[in-house]
């Protein structure tokens, strides 16, 4: 329940979205986007007060789009749908990687995009493949990839909305998807890795462990150096350089290792280890250190 | 535009029926059903989204009431557990005693009265995954899915 009054309005259309925006600030209210609520409704509780308007944005239509076959997603998808429906193996697995599936059935697309959580899985994909985000907002629309909009988070100018996402070609191939929790039910991730070979290269994205999702092309580089070859458990010299590796590319991501009540920093990084070199194996060019 | 600027009464579909309600536009669903309408098979758990004792269907679709605003499902179709009327996941879990003290028991019904709808033939991984949206404190999830499987095997 949210305690303090508010408004809820529900535009039909972008530029109505924008207008309420913008005479809720005119009017001095503390406004927000809404989506699917499962982070606002239940965060009221402990941050009462915190806004004063909320603008949902599920009835315009072109944030309602789905469209597997360009590969693109309005901000307004439920997160169930686009695990089930997208035909995007790693965009798939990153959506249903999030919270259980009732709270998907709920939790819209832009909206975890967005999250002041630190987790926005939904994200690592779009970081991956270096995704189009088109957004729209007061000083009007612009597109433009997740690379040049995002450093710890979308940065978003004031009044700004994520419209729809727009994958490329390369995410029609699956990869690696590797979620680490505490508790093996539902659980937010102490480390998430997306894994890929695009156009032939290594890359990798990581949630959970730093507080916010990263990718690092430096560390990307040193992840694809090295022996080109598959191991056994025996071949222990290989294992090595591979663990070895890991944790150098591990240590070439210039972001803080993150620490809470779920797991220290040291914790999170031998878990980040541990899933490049499963990474690693499964995409190939690098040992499958289980086999004999 | 819709607009809740203040408290408004709105017509909400619960159980096939047009019900007529005050809602304050920070209503919860869950609130709304209880408080309002007297439909108290919906239970208050934790208020978070993550028990599931608050699972009812928007349009069909398993969702936690306990963050859905009222004002936001006020063009959809609400089912709660009193809108199932002898399902035969409610006879399944009786017959396979899912339950022991009975307060998640409205929440697993609407997640797995949905899953046997829509997915009728889900396999064991498909299944769990739906039910981990629910928590049974009692810990019963084995007579629960035994349940979810009478029904799938009754429907085969």
């Amino acid at each position: 329940m949210i305690a303090n009054p508010i408004e809820f309005l529900q535009p039909d259309t972008i530029d109505e979205a924008i207008g309420a925006w913008q005479e809720a600030k005119s009017d001095g209210r503390r406004v927000w986007y809404f989506g699917g609520g499962t982070e606002l409704v239940t965060g009221a509780r402990e941050r009462a007060g915190e806004f004063d308007t909320l603008i949902d944005l599920k009835r315009i239509p072109e944030l309602s789009e789905f469209d597997p076959a360009a590969r693109r997603f309005g901000a307004a998808t439920r997160l169930s749908r686009l695990a089930d429906e997208c035909g995007l193996p790693l965009v798939a697995k990153a959506a249903a990687g999030v919270a259980d599936r009732t709270v998907r059935n709920s939790i819209t697309l832009g909206g975890n995009l967005c999250s002041r959580l630190p987790y926005r899985e939904t994200m690592l994909p779009l970081l991956l493949f270096d995704a189009t985000i088109t957004l729209v907002g007061p000083s009007g629309r612009r597109t433009d990839t997740v690379g040049s909009l995002y450093a710890k988070r979308l940065e978003l100018l004031p009044g700004e909305f994520v419209v729809s996402v727009e994958l490329p070609e390369a995410a029609t191939t699956d990869g690696f998807y590797q979620r680490r929790t505490r508790d093996p039910r539902v659980d937010y991730p102490l480390v998430t890795l997306c894994m890929a070979r695009v156009d032939g290269d290594l890359r990798f994205a990581v949630g959970g462990a730093f507080g916010y999702p990263v990718r690092c092309p430096e560390a990307e580089a040193v992840m694809s150096e090295g022996p080109r070859r598959n191991a056994t458990r025996r071949d222990r010299e290989l294992a090595e350089a591979v663990r070895v590796r890991a944790q150098a590319a591990c240590d070439a991501i210039p972001d803080r290792l993150w620490a809470d009540m779920r797991a220290s920093a040291e914790y999170r990084r031998e878990l980040l280890v541990l899933a490049l070199m499963d990474g690693l194996a499964h995409c190939g060019g690098l040992p499958h250190l289980e086999d004999e | 535009m819709t607009e809740y600027r203040e408290e408004r009464r709105i017509e909400l579909t619960v159980n096939g029926e047009k019900r007529s309600v005050m809602i304050r536009p920070g209503d919860t669903l869950l609130l709304v059903l209880r408080r309002t309408l007297g439909l108290t098979g919906t239970k208050l758990g934790c208020e978070n989204g993550d028990c599931g004792a608050c699972t009812v269907q928007r349009d069909g679709v398993p969702v936690k009431s306990c963050y859905t605003l009222a004002a936001d499902v006020a063009s959809a179709e609400i089912t709660t557990v009193e809108g199932l009327r002898d399902a035969p996941v409610q006879r399944a879990f009786v017959e396979e005693n899912g339950f022991q003290c009975g307060f998640c028991t409205p929440g697993f019904i609407m997640n797995a009265e949905a899953l046997v709808r829509t997915v009728p033939e889900a396999d064991d991984a498909t299944l769990r995954e739906w039910l981990e949206s629910n928590i049974c404190r009692c810990t019963g999830y084995e007579t629960i899915e035994n349940a979810v499987k009478r029904v799938q095997r009754s429907e085969d």
